[in-house]
């Protein structure tokens, strides 16, 4: 399984996750990243990686079944 | 450097002009596909690189080697070389540049902007959403009790930003007027030089004024709960507190200003596409998101930088100091990052444009900018949906020689 984190000393609160996984993340009352709930659906794992490239600032991680990170842009070739 | 003369990826002159409406200067296609990385010499003969595409264009953004504190004085600027300040210019340099967290680099720059994060957060914004339909009701009730024809650059797409801004800083009602007009005067940046920077300054004393009043009484609004965290704890200077609120001032202003009546222009031309957005308002936020893309209005402003040491990037060898310019509006059509790029597709779903920015510094008012953006197209075509031009597009004035590109005026009828 997918496991989903996210570092709250980077995030700038920009809402790039919330706005593309509203399942997966809110912000807080300090403006900053919550994870909701791990990506334990496919299409919940196609929303995080979404959030993973639309991050301006990489503070989310995804680490695959085969315990590699997603890196952003990896899965659109960007 | 007679040896630009024969490099492909040398442009002779930059900024280069938009020469039709709802394009990106036409040179932009021809360097894109030539190179990721074009290059225009500064006045000092600094070489600036020009980023034509996206995948680079996000890297530069991303990258923690480059700088944004454009007060440095190696900083490659297109502006003419500037004498060495007089110690009175420097110290009046230094305090206008306080709060400005724009131009500076990590972890100054976070130290500031992490203050505002919860005040620009989804959540707030959305708790300010009925806010700004009430401003934009009111507006639609004037133009309609003025009737048409009208002109939407100044009786709508100007005013929105003015309040909103006026309701998020806690500008007092009666002092509204004062603060657009002022803030007018501020964009009229191609008329006098002299009178909007005595504009800025009217600001500056009038936002300084507020600022002094929150400090005494500090009330439920940005202000106030900046007081309170942070001033009061000696976090956050008197002076510095001013500098953030202009910041955000100029920052939201005319940006979404010029957005509104360049989005209802274009939506205009786009008649069929205008229809569904009318029939089903979900597809607002994607049509938005596609006018930032599209339009990209403010191209490179706010995208410059400077290489803090040698890096590569694009198979290009950055030299340290050298300049560092991500084209936005060219990035945005790059067919690499988007189908059909030049096309105008409210379906698209596309998200990852550059409009905001990318990095530590991607706008902090995006989602403020959004929210007003939805409901300023939305509320105009459902309250008066025989909203036309009153003249052909190809009569209209736009703003070929701004940093920010919009329309002077936008003539309307109904």
């Amino acid at each position: 399984m997918a496991e989903l984190s996210a570092d709250t000393d980077g995030c700038i609160g920009a809402g790039r996750c919330v706005d593309v996984a509203p399942e997966l993340f809110d912000s807080g009352e300090d403006g900053l990243v919550v994870v909701r709930r791990q990506p334990d659906e496919p299409r919940l794992y196609a929303a995080a990686e979404k959030a993973v490239d639309l991050c301006p600032v990489m503070a989310i991680e995804l680490l695959r079944a085969d315990r590699r990170v997603l890196t952003p842009g990896e899965q659109t070739g960007r | 450097m007679a040896a630009d003369d024969e490099d492909p990826r040398a442009v002779p002159r930059f900024p280069m002009p938009r020469r039709s409406p709802f394009d990106p200067p036409p040179e932009y296609a021809d360097l894109r596909e030539k190179c990721p990385m074009a290059y225009v010499r500064s006045p000092s003969g600094t070489r600036i690189w020009l980023v034509t595409r996206h995948a680079e264009g996000r890297k530069v953004l991303s990258d923690r080697r480059v700088s944004t504190d454009t007060s440095r004085p190696d900083f490659p600027s297109l502006r003419p070389v500037r004498r060495t300040p007089t110690p009175e210019e420097a110290e009046q340099l230094r305090k206008a540049r306080e709060g400005q967290f724009i131009d500076m680099d990590p972890p100054e720059h976070d130290v500031y902007r992490r203050m505002l994060i919860s005040e620009f957060s989804i959540r707030r914004i959305n708790a300010m959403r009925p806010g700004i339909q009430q401003v934009v009701d009111m507006l639609i009730d004037d133009l309609l009790k003025n009737g048409s024809p009208a002109d939407l650059v100044q009786a709508y797409g100007l005013a929105i930003p003015s309040l909103v801004i006026c309701q998020l800083l806690g500008v007092p009602y009666e002092d509204r007027e004062y603060f657009q007009s002022r803030t007018r005067q501020i964009l009229k940046l191609s008329s006098d030089p002299n009178e909007s920077t005595r504009a800025i300054l009217d600001i500056r004393s009038f936002l300084s004024d507020l600022v002094s009043q929150a400090e005494r009484e500090p009330g439920d609004n940005l202000f106030g709960r900046l007081v309170t965290k942070y001033v009061s704890t000696g976090e956050l200077s008197h002076d510095a507190m001013v500098g953030m609120a202009l910041l955000l001032l100029m920052a939201g202003h005319e940006t979404t200003a010029n957005q509104i009546p360049l989005g209802v222009l274009t939506l205009l031309e786009h008649p069929t596409q205008l229809a569904q957005l009318l029939a089903d308002p979900s597809l607002m936020p994607g049509a938005v998101e596609e006018l930032l893309r599209y339009n990209s209005i403010a191209d490179w402003v706010a995208f410059d930088r400077m290489a803090n040491e040698d890096m590569e990037i694009g198979g290009q060898l950055i030299r340290a100091g050298e300049g560092i310019y991500v084209l936005g509006a060219s990035a945005n059509r790059d067919v690499r990052a988007f189908e059909r790029p030049d096309e105008f597709d409210i379906h698209r779903g596309a998200k990852h444009h550059l409009a905001f920015g990318d990095g530590v510094h991607q706008c902090l008012g995006q989602n403020l900018a959004r929210a007003e953006l939805e409901i300023a197209f939305g509320t105009l075509f459902r309250r008066i949906p025989t909203l036309r031009l009153a003249k052909e597009v190809d009569e209209l004035r736009f703003k070929y020689n701004s940093a920010i590109f919009g329309l002077h005026e936008l003539p309307v009828t109904w």
